[in-house]
């Protein structure tokens, strides 16, 4: 009843922008080759049902392979350069141009480097989902109150210790704005390399389609207006899910900070 | 077990020059004593108890345990503070075992313990609470429980209700001193309260201001449970106060030389 | 729903790194072999030949396994063929001239697919444009430098208009040049003519076409293959068997245009539209002739062309931009 309270308020305003949308594009009888209607944008979803199958199942495939090397990696490199200044130094200042690195230069270099496949996507994915997270599991690692550290230090707990039983849990709100910035860097990042490097391959026995963002190039290049917006929903769709996801499990990790005082 | 600290000195820098905060410190507490250590704010009370409790190295002096030099008491002592230190994102009944978990304990057997004597603390029915579902008094209960599994042979107490309000105090001042007598453990409970030093210590040690050592050193003779209108508790209240005051005009001389 | 088979690869790499092992190794005479071809830009009815020549197995005869792969971006193609990363691409004959002259690109012309050129002005009759000379005061959208404003400008010269200080040129993104046009942002665009007037036909209206070699411009190949050198000295029996192949595809789509179409849409289902449907009888005639792009008279004038209009500061021997030797015999 709660959730449904919460989930009101963002539904009403994207139904009024769906209606306002579709009035303006009726009321100036707008061509679909400029700006297709909603109701023309949800049509076009059943008639492309199979293509958005199996082109989500590629897409997904990259972001979600994007996302989860760059939340094991990211972890990882927030608490060695958390434990180690001399890497602190040697690395932070490589993170942060790696947060400045021009994908738009460097995607046809991973073409070269990496070939066509699912391999490029997942670099860039990786490439601007990585930051946030490795920043934030230092920053959270970082924000651990001293005198709980004495206090597992008094407990003679290991260092090992500290960082599994205090440290990481400790971190973890910081952990999860980074996470959640990682999903949505990921989602962008396989989305625009399947702009810039994908497409489709045929071969004598078939063809391999080149994802959701190779999609809406096509779509649009051949004048569907109809199926890229249907492409871009379904994708808003999907990385929302996803981002749901990701929420609900923060809310269950992190459910101590939202009871009430008895 | 005997403790005694022999000569110990510490400083920090400050500036290009070094804070004395303690120096030439001597102290006993023997097996199953209760020492409440009292001073003016900033004499080095809390110093003390890290140096014991091995979180900073002392510049000088030493440490006995039993007649063996130590390098601190860690391992024999459990250590509280003012603040409860519980972490917020484990309920009640796994912050009490944190200690028992540290050391290898199965969660499970440790779990057991904890229940029993949350129990007794009058937290039960608390034990899927988080901390900050609970009011600063349950807090510091919890912390105390979590002290007392260890079932160490000497607690280092810093301020441990310096937070509570007094209603709430007299509860775990009845609280702790059963605990106390039941594991027959050697308490240094650290104070600026000469009141709770005088209704909880056998012995009641009083600081310098810093650089800090010990003045004076005064046997608590009274019955438990001491009642604060006792005349001879207000005799004394009223000589540990005349102390404390000298302490605190000599810190401003010393300062402001 | 749609009737083709999707086959999902999930190691395109490995097929990759197998190509460059048999590039690298001389070839271990394995049947088939494999080819990669990457096309210049989104597959549509310009590659028809390609197309019916892998669906009705020519590829296969001459034992090629060819992998045809759209470009993530169709400014790359060349530079990934110089690199190896593909082995043949598909790219315009300006671009091509244009990147040997200026870059020395690894690479070298090795047939055609589209033997004439499809630039063209377009613009909108109902706006009251009927001859090149009502672009007086207009504005052009275009999108690829330095060579459209080039042709554009010879064209507009040739009708006695003054580029310079008669019109307008916007730089726009490619997908966004037919919008602005319907939209009426600019007044005409550069565009393929058997694309652009289908879809302003499409919005109900009346295209108007100026074909650049009709104004003065050259009539260049739209689309040559190129292929790096090393390729054509290692591997010159798969490129002259994928040529031929190709000539066969050539020959099906000129002699039966319905059942290529059919053949083409069937194997591109998420083409047909009556876009790509009316585009590809445009497209049709523009295939005679193709892969032979052995008209060196044509290079010649396309390199000078690009010489005079100060794009490229030297001019190369003609066979340094493009090689006849793997064309099939029906060429010479």
């Amino acid at each position: 009843m709660k959730r449904l309270k919460q989930l009101g308020p963002p539904l009403s305003l994207l139904l009024a922008l769906f209606a306002g949308w579709e009035a303006i594009v009726r009321l100036w009888s707008i061509p679909d080759y400029l700006l297709p209607a909603p109701t023309a944008i949800f049509r076009a979803i059943p008639d492309h049902l199979e293509l958005l199958w199996l082109n989500t199942g590629i897409t997904f495939t990259a972001i979600a392979l994007g996302f989860l090397i760059s939340l094991v990696s990211g972890l990882a490199l927030g608490i060695v350069i958390f434990y180690s200044p001399t890497l602190e130094r040697a690395l932070y200042p490589l993170l942060i141009a790696s947060r400045n690195v021009p994908l738009f230069t460097i995607a046809p270099l991973l073409v070269v480097w990496l070939g066509f496949g699912l391999l490029p996507k997942v670099a860039v994915a990786v490439i601007i989902a990585f930051f946030p997270i490795v920043v934030n599991t230092y920053d959270g690692l970082r924000s651990v109150d001293a005198d709980l550290v004495n206090l597992l230090r008094t407990l003679l707990a290991s260092r090992w210790q500290i960082l599994r039983k205090l440290r990481l849990p400790a971190a973890l709100p910081f952990i999860f704005s980074g996470v959640k910035l990682g999903l949505v860097y990921s989602v962008l990042g396989a989305v625009f390399a399947e702009m810039v490097v994908g497409g489709q391959v045929w071969t004598a026995s078939g063809v391999a389609t080149g994802g959701l963002g190779y999609w809406i190039r096509n779509a649009t290049n051949f004048g569907h207006l109809d199926l890229a917006f249907a492409l871009i929903f379904w994708l808003a769709g999907l990385s929302l899910a996803l981002f749901g996801l990701v929420v609900s499990l923060e809310r269950y990790l992190l459910r101590w900070q939202r009871v009430e005082r008895t | 077990m005997r403790f005694q600290i022999e000569d110990l000195h510490k400083s920090f820098p400050q500036g290009a020059t070094r804070l004395k905060v303690l120096e030439g410190l001597y102290l006993e507490l023997a097996y199953g004593e209760f020492v409440a250590l009292i001073g003016p704010s900033g004499c080095g009370k809390t110093t003390l108890l890290n140096i014991l409790a091995g979180l900073v190295p002392p510049d000088a002096g030493t440490l006995w345990l039993d007649g063996q030099r130590v390098p601190s008491y860690q391992g024999h002592m459990a250590y509280m503070q003012q603040k409860d230190l519980l972490l917020p994102w484990r309920m009640v009944l796994d912050n009490a075992i944190l200690g028992l978990e540290i050391q290898g304990i199965p969660k499970r057997q440790a779990r057991t313990q904890a229940r029993a004597l949350l129990g007794r603390f009058g937290l039960a029915g608390f034990e899927r609470a988080y901390p900050n579902q609970l009011s600063g008094g349950m807090r510091q209960r919890v912390a105390l429980v979590r002290t007392l599994l260890l079932e160490k042979p000497i607690w280092l107490l810093d301020e441990p209700f310096g937070a509570i309000d007094a209603m709430t105090r007299s509860h775990l001042h009845r609280y702790l001193l059963q605990a106390w007598q039941e594991q027959e453990t050697t308490i240094l409970f650290v104070t600026h309260d000469i009141e709770e030093a005088l209704v909880l210590a056998d012995r009641v040690a009083v600081m310098t201001a810093r650089p800090g050592r010990i003045k004076a050193l005064f046997d608590i003779k009274l019955p438990r449970p001491r009642r604060v209108t006792d005349p001879q508790f207000v005799a004394l209240k009223e000589e540990l106060l005349e102390l404390l005051q000298e302490e605190r005009l000599e810190k401003k001389i010393y300062e402001a030389t | 729903m749609r009737s083709m088979r999707f086959v999902r690869f999930g190691f395109v790499g490995l097929a990759l790194l197998a190509g460059v092992w048999v590039v690298g190794g001389g070839g271990g005479a394995q049947a088939p072999e494999r080819l990669g071809v990457m096309l210049e830009f989104f597959a549509n009815p310009d590659h028809a030949p390609l197309y019916i020549a892998q669906a009705k197995g020519y590829l296969a005869q001459e034992g090629l396994n060819v992998e045809i792969r759209e470009p993530g971006d169709p400014s790359q193609v060349p530079f990934l063929v110089a690199s190896g990363a593909v082995d043949l691409g598909l790219t315009s004959m300006f671009n091509h001239v244009i990147l040997r002259s200026t870059q020395d690109l690894n690479a070298l012309a090795i047939g055609a697919l589209l033997m004439k050129p499809l630039g063209a002005l377009v613009a909108i009759k109902e706006r009251g444009i009927e001859k090149i000379t009502d672009l007086k005061g207009k504005k052009i959208g275009f999108s690829v430098e330095p060579v459209e404003p080039a042709v554009y400008s010879t064209m507009l010269r040739a009708a006695g208009l003054d580029p310079q200080r008669d019109v307008t040129f916007v730089k726009l993104d490619f997908l966004s040049l037919l919008p602005a046009l319907l939209a009426g942002t600019v007044d005409a665009i550069g565009a393929f003519r058997n694309f652009e007037p289908v879809r302003v036909e499409l919005a109900g209206k009346t295209p108007v076409v100026f074909a650049q070699e009709e104004y003065g411009a050259p009539e260049a190949y739209q689309l040559v293959f190129i292929a790096r050198h090393e390729l054509l000295a290692q591997r010159p029996g798969s490129v002259f068997r994928f040529l031929r192949a190709l000539s066969k595809g050539v020959l099906f789509v000129l002699a039966f245009p319905e059942q290529s179409k059919e053949i083409f849409f069937q194997t591109l289902p998420q083409l047909k539209d009556e876009l790509n449907q009316r585009a590809y009888d445009r497209t049709v005639p523009i295939f005679a002739g193709a892969p032979c792009h052995n008209d060196a008279k044509r290079w010649e004038t396309g390199q000078n062309f690009l010489f005079d209009q100060k794009i490229i500061s030297q001019k190369l021997p003609l066979e340094e931009l493009f090689a006849g030797s793997f064309l099939p015999e029906g060429c010479f």
